[in-house]
């Protein structure tokens, strides 16, 4: 047997078992939206309790006006609920808009902490961990600053968090608010809804298992405290969080009825820093979490950092294997002798890839049409391919980090101004 | 000043481009005359010539490069030209003729030496009604017997033992009248006539068709004796029994038994093995390689068979890779092949003649490679590299025994066969007139990617390495560990997996088609109705 053909037989195995394993956890997705749909996602509470709306921000004066709005627009009782934004180390006119929507809603609870160079500008826990330390509320809502959450999407969250002693957190669904800007965000478009459905709502359905996507969820105060805040050194310190959560016994849901839309990055190039910065922060924390892999006290959890460590070792092995057989077949330099070794494994691969996409999105309102369809099939061997160039840029990077002892930096995403907001602005001054 | 120094410059330009552009034209002159034919023999064919003329002058090809001669051959309208660079020409079976192409060959004829060509010139004719045009129209209409028959009975002895017969056909058949040389026998309408007629500078061949195995001999051992510029015969080449393709696995008892058999009669042989890439640890192989080495021992020379070519577009330097893998397989085995057995068709393919070039000693055999697309070429270009060649025998008779002694042939004997029809065949080879030889009595050579092999006074040097070429057993582990067929298994697995996956695969895409339109169903329910 050839080292070529103990590659094939290494993808093959590899490829199609997480296609398996993704298939069966898009049912369940599948399973648990739909159930989720019969509802209004509202859970009756008999008293609403603090909320603080925390919204790290790193010179985001672009999208801030809006995200504000939205955050003032929730149907949470208005005195139950306050808003701390982390200005954090901002050099663009973020403090001069947050002044402003401060002083035209006097009634808000609108708290803006500026931070300067010393004590801020240290990435999204820092800020987090800053607002904390300002924070009344007995629970924590997160919201990025390119969010717009609708109006129930904390009502739900909370009334949700309060319904169960045992949950840690509660999380809602991100969609792309930006989706038509380019060709990649209506990739990204494609992935965030299949994520969701799949590693989100089938995680939860099967082993109520979900990951705090780091926007757009709430969590118990009390826990953020015992956990002694955010970890500064995790680029990925929602999936930090999570496993943390589950190591102290409690569980998250996924809530698909709380929505809030985000801006998706528009240029190859920050979506590629963006990834990079995820996958760097993904390794950290399987690094930090794969001993519990082994340890049966670690519960449900230990599921999760096989998981993780299935996606960023055997996934992103096997796609490398494939495709050098590939390029090693098309330059003649040698070939799979397998038997049973055909194209149609491929094509089988692709056609399930693409059906299991398409159920997921098959859950989401005008989502599911041919055009999605025929991106999903593209998105195979274009975003798919990117996915590994990310997973091997951060891998490289992550080490050179450690060799060289870097610091953790916070490298944020670019943000762009939304045509839509262009055309309002356009007709205010009109 | 100014004006000196500017003519200089221009002398010095116009100096350095005349200089460049003799350079370049002498260059292109020199590779003109490179690419220019000119060999030992010149065969020329019709323009019009079909597949079978084609494959009948690639064969005669074949044989003459068997002996070491640089052939080129072409079209008659081609050959025109190049004619009087040779001493030797060859028209094979020509029914018709470019105009001014008989001229030409008669102004040939009577030239003497000419520049270039040392010896005065020599035509071969085969077949009988170009031969008889040219008489005519060179007006030597009286010097020729015409037979009207298309069928004559073809008698001919090779060295003097008892003469085989056959049948020859053509549209008629002439025969010259006068003659300095004859040979064979060929009787047409109850009239003797000859195989192989000499007169001046002309000789005649009536029988062309050399698909015809005694034809293909008697016309190869006359164009030996043709192209023999001395008195007497030729050199007599000797032929191998060549125990031929033994694969691997077969049964090693049957093998030893020849083996045994041709050792006790002191009779030297050739073992040609099929490669092998892996397993080379295996029991049955160290078993069938342990043979071998008795073999090798014993006076048996081993040789190995270029790797089956599966390849629509052959691609040299995977072929070379395998190769280098058989070889270096058997190597470790204590097996040393000393040459390479080719397919009869690797001789008309640049590829094939680049993997050949790496072996000194290269045995024809009589099987054409199907995958292989040959070239239209003008030459033997295989010639060049100088190879020892041994080519198949021509079988005449039941034994395949060889009848032909102008090139080194091999003899095959399948392992497939009787026991006794073996030792039949190694009888008749050893009371044959031709003798036998070992192939330890001459030089060999071969280089691959990791190997360079050299035999020569007794002495094989593998990779600056004497090899111990004495017999030593095997030792066998009591259990031996097969990983038993892994890729086998693994491909059986695929296979069966690929049935069930594409069941699996069929069963999950209907219930996802079942999902999406239940999720449309919900869809349009709740929002679009409602909206």
């Amino acid at each position: 047997m050839s080292f070529i053909d103990v590659l094939a037989i290494y993808s093959i195995f590899a490829i199609w078992g997480l296609l398996f394993l993704n298939i069966v956890l898009s049912i369940g997705g599948y399973i648990y939206i739909m159930r989720m749909y019969r509802t209004d996602g509202h859970q009756p509470i008999l008293k609403y309790p603090m909320v603080t709306v925390m919204v790290p921000a790193h010179n985001e004066s672009i999208v801030l006006r809006k995200t504000m709005e939205a955050l003032l627009k929730f149907d949470y009782p208005k005195d139950r609920y306050e808003i701390i934004v982390v200005n954090d180390n901002s050099t663009d006119d973020s403090a001069e808009v947050l002044k402003n929507i401060q002083i035209k809603n006097p009634s808000a609870r609108i708290i803006i902490i500026n931070t300067d160079h010393t004590v801020g500008g240290k990435g999204k826990s820092n800020a987090l961990n800053i607002a904390l330390s300002m924070a009344s509320g007995s629970v924590i809502a997160i919201y990025d600053a390119d969010n717009t959450p609708e109006k129930q999407a904390l009502r739900i969250l909370v009334e949700n968090l309060m319904s169960d002693d045992k949950l840690g957190a509660v999380i809602g669904k991100f969609r792309t608010r930006n989706k038509y800007a380019s060709l990649l965000t209506r990739f990204v478009n494609i992935e965030t809804l299949a994520y969701q459905c799949m590693n989100q709502a089938g995680r939860y359905f099967f082993f109520k298992l979900c990951t705090i996507p780091g926007t757009n969820y709430v969590i118990r105060r009390e826990l953020i405290d015992q956990m002694g805040g955010w970890d500064v050194n995790a680029l990925a310190e929602d999936t930090e969080i999570s496993f943390r959560l589950y190591r102290m016994g409690y569980y998250i849901k996924f809530i698909p009825q709380a929505v809030t839309w985000e801006q998706e990055p528009q240029k190859l190039k920050q979506w590629f820093k963006q990834r990079t910065r995820w996958v760097k922060g993904n390794l950290y924390v399987l690094k930090s979490n794969f001993k519990y892999a082994f340890d049966p006290d670690a519960g449900i959890m230990r599921l999760d950092v096989i998981y993780y460590a299935m996606v960023y070792l055997l996934m992103f092995s096997s796609l490398i294997f494939s495709d050098i057989i590939f390029i090693i077949g098309i330059l003649g330099l040698g070939h799979v002798t397998l038997g049973g070794f055909s194209s149609l494994l491929w094509e089988m691969a692709i056609l399930l890839f693409i059906l299991n996409v398409a159920i997921t999105l098959s859950v989401e309102r005008n989502e599911f049409n041919i055009n999605n369809i025929l991106l999903t099939f593209v998105m195979l061997f274009t975003y798919a391919k990117m996915w590994v160039l990310v997973v091997a840029n951060g891998m490289i990077q992550g080490i050179r980090d450690v060799l060289y002892q870097k610091e953790v930096v916070w490298d944020k995403t670019e943000r762009f101004e939304e045509i839509a907001e262009k055309v309002t602005k356009n007709t205010k001054q009109v | 000043m100014n004006c000196n120094m500017m003519y200089k410059r221009i002398l010095i330009y116009l100096s350095g481009f005349l200089f460049f552009s003799f350079v370049s034209i002498a260059g292109a002159v020199t590779s003109f005359a490179e690419e220019s034919p000119n060999g030992d023999i010149l065969i020329i064919y019709s323009d019009n010539a079909g597949e079978n003329t084609m494959a009948a002058v690639n064969s005669l090809v074949e044989l003459l490069t068997y002996q070491s001669f640089k052939v080129n051959y072409g079209p008659a309208s081609w050959s025109m030209e190049y004619m009087d660079r040779f001493s030797y020409i060859i028209c094979y079976d020509l029914d018709q003729s470019p105009e001014g192409f008989t001229d030409r060959l008669k102004q040939y004829e009577n030239s003497g030496t000419k520049d270039g060509r040392t010896e005065s010139p020599h035509i071969l004719f085969t077949g009988n009604q170009y031969f008889k045009y040219y008489l005519d129209h060179t007006k030597r209409t009286d010097q020729y017997e015409l037979l009207n028959s298309t069928v004559g009975q073809l008698q001919y002895s090779f060295h003097g033992l008892d003469s085989m017969t056959g049948l020859v056909r053509d549209s008629y058949f002439i025969f010259l009248k006068n003659s300095s040389y004859k040979s064979g026998t060929l009787i047409v309408n109850e009239k003797k006539g000859y195989f192989c007629a000499e007169y001046g500078s002309l000789t005649h061949i009536p029988a062309a068709d050399i698909s015809n195995q005694l034809i293909r001999a008697a016309m190869i051992k006359e164009v030996s004796q043709w192209k023999w510029p001395y008195n007497g015969s030729p050199h007599v080449f000797a032929q191998y029994i060549l125990i031929d393709k033994v694969y691997p696995y077969e049964d090693p008892g049957k093998l030893l038994k020849v083996v045994n058999l041709l050792i006790e009669k002191k009779t030297p042989f050739v073992i040609s093995v099929m490669p092998m890439y892996v397993n080379g640890d295996y029991p049955s192989m160290t078993h069938f390689c342990e043979v071998l080495r008795y073999a090798q021992a014993g006076g048996g020379a081993v040789i190995i068979n270029t790797p089956i070519n599966q390849m629509n577009q052959l691609d040299k330097d995977v072929m070379l890779d395998y190769l280098t893998r058989a070889m270096v397989l058997y190597n470790k085995q204590g097996v040393y092949p000393l040459a390479l057995e080719v397919p009869l068709n690797w001789m008309f393919q640049k590829d094939t003649i680049e993997i050949m070039s790496h072996f000194k000693t290269i045995f024809s055999s009589s099987e054409i490679d199907p995958y292989l697309k040959t070239e239209v070429m003008s030459n033997n270009e295989v010639y060049k590299d100088g190879h020892q060649w041994v080519g198949a025998s021509i079988p005449i008779d039941s034994t395949g025994v060889s009848y032909v002694s102008a090139y080194s042939t091999a003899v095959p004997i399948s392992l497939q066969e009787d026991y006794e029809e073996i030792e039949r065949k190694i009888k008749a080879c050893s009371d044959s007139f031709v003798p036998l030889k070992s192939l330890w009595d001459i030089e060999h050579s071969y280089w691959l990617d990791k190997q360079l092999m050299t035999y020569k006074n007794g002495d094989l040097i593998l990779n600056d390495k004497k090899m111990d070429l004495s017999y030593t057993p095997a030792v066998y582990p009591d259990h031996y560990n097969y990983r038993r067929n892994m890729l086998q298994r693994f491909s059986r697995d695929l296979t069966s997996q690929s049935r069930r996956l594409v069941i699996a695969v069929g069963l999950t895409s209907v219930l996802f088609l079942l999902l999406i339109l239940w999720a449309r169903y919900r869809n349009r329910r709740n929002y679009f109705f409602q909206d």
